[in-house]
């Protein structure tokens, strides 16, 4: 068995500083971990806040330009063409859409939820629709001219 | 000087293989975690650049809206942007009016988005007849001295804006 009492300065100075290499190596992979996650992180809000809104902007606004005649009112729209009527209205957080007959039920209760929001309003400016969603705090807003 | 006679040793000893060979990994490390730092701070770059795109399209896109139904850029700029966006001066630029229009004309607009990160050069030509006006209007971003975005449209506006 091999033993250390001869043990010289050289040694002590050689073991201590191969562990604080790997000290110090530890502390560089740990903060690389935690920026690699802040980066995600903020990369993912981002992400969430700019394309969620931008999706659910885009949906609107193409469902506004193929309707055919929209109602509009504090609680949702009733876009209506034909013989059907799409009512797409926010509850709870979300964007809620659902397909009726034009002479059926069209309450803005139930139907599918299509997108995670924090609030969704559509305005009658004339000769314009003024769309406006709030994701994660931040709002956005488009324009739709009418016909 | 004892401890330095201690440390380098009285006769040759063999390389500590265990601490060189930390230095290597070390060093192999040090450069990775430097790659991956650049990676990183290029994809929030990336997000961040995608998110400024984005937002500048829906806004080409509601002014484009706006101005289809107006066919005036300061009214539509203000009524997307706010009556606090930043409008440059304008240049206009009348050319001659022979041509089955009665007027031809065509100016150049600066607008500052975003507290002056993006600037918006549009350029709008029009000509005018007895029946009404048919504006075209270019909008071109630019953001750090690079174009971003650009959009066309037009806005036809009968009998002086009477009517569409």
């Amino acid at each position: 068995m091999k033993k250390y009492r001869n043990k010289t300065l050289s040694d002590t100075v050689s073991t201590v500083g191969s562990m604080l290499l790997f000290l110090l190596f530890t502390g560089c992979l740990l903060m690389m971990i935690a920026v690699a996650a802040g980066t995600y992180s903020r990369i993912s809000n981002n992400f969430d806040k700019t394309f969620g809104s931008s999706a659910a902007l885009r949906y609107l606004s193409n469902k506004l330009r193929s309707c055919g005649d929209a109602e509009i009112s504090e609680h949702g729209i009733i876009l209506r063409s034909d013989s059907i009527a799409d009512v797409i209205y926010f509850d709870g957080g979300g964007l809620y859409e659902k397909t009726v007959m034009s002479d059926g039920d069209a309450e803005f209760t139930g139907g599918d939820r299509i997108f995670e929001l924090g609030g969704m309003t559509v305005s009658d400016l004339g000769e314009l629709y003024k769309i406006t969603v709030t994701v994660n705090g931040g709002e956005n807003s488009t324009f739709v001219r009418k016909g | 000087m004892s401890a330095l006679k201690a440390f380098s040793g009285g006769k040759r000893r063999p390389i500590n293989l265990f601490f060189t060979e930390m230095i290597i990994v070390l060093l192999f490390f040090s450069i990775s975690g430097a790659v991956i730092l650049k990676v990183f701070a290029s994809a929030e770059l990336k997000s961040l650049q995608s998110a400024r795109l984005e937002r500048v399209m829906i806004t080409a896109q509601s002014i484009a809206e706006a101005y289809s139904e107006s066919g005036d850029l300061t009214s539509a700029a203000k009524l997307v942007l706010g009556d606090d966006v930043v409008i440059g001066e304008t240049t206009l630029l009348l050319s001659d009016t022979k041509t089955e229009f009665h007027g031809v004309g065509t100016s150049y607009t600066t607008l500052l988005l975003e507290n002056g990160s993006i600037s918006m050069r549009a350029q709008e030509s029009g000509a005018v007849s007895d029946a009404g006006g048919l504006y075209h209007l270019t909008m071109t971003f630019d953001a750090d001295g690079e174009e971003i975005y650009s959009l066309s449209c037009s806005a036809y506006i009968r009998n002086g804006g009477e009517e569409r």
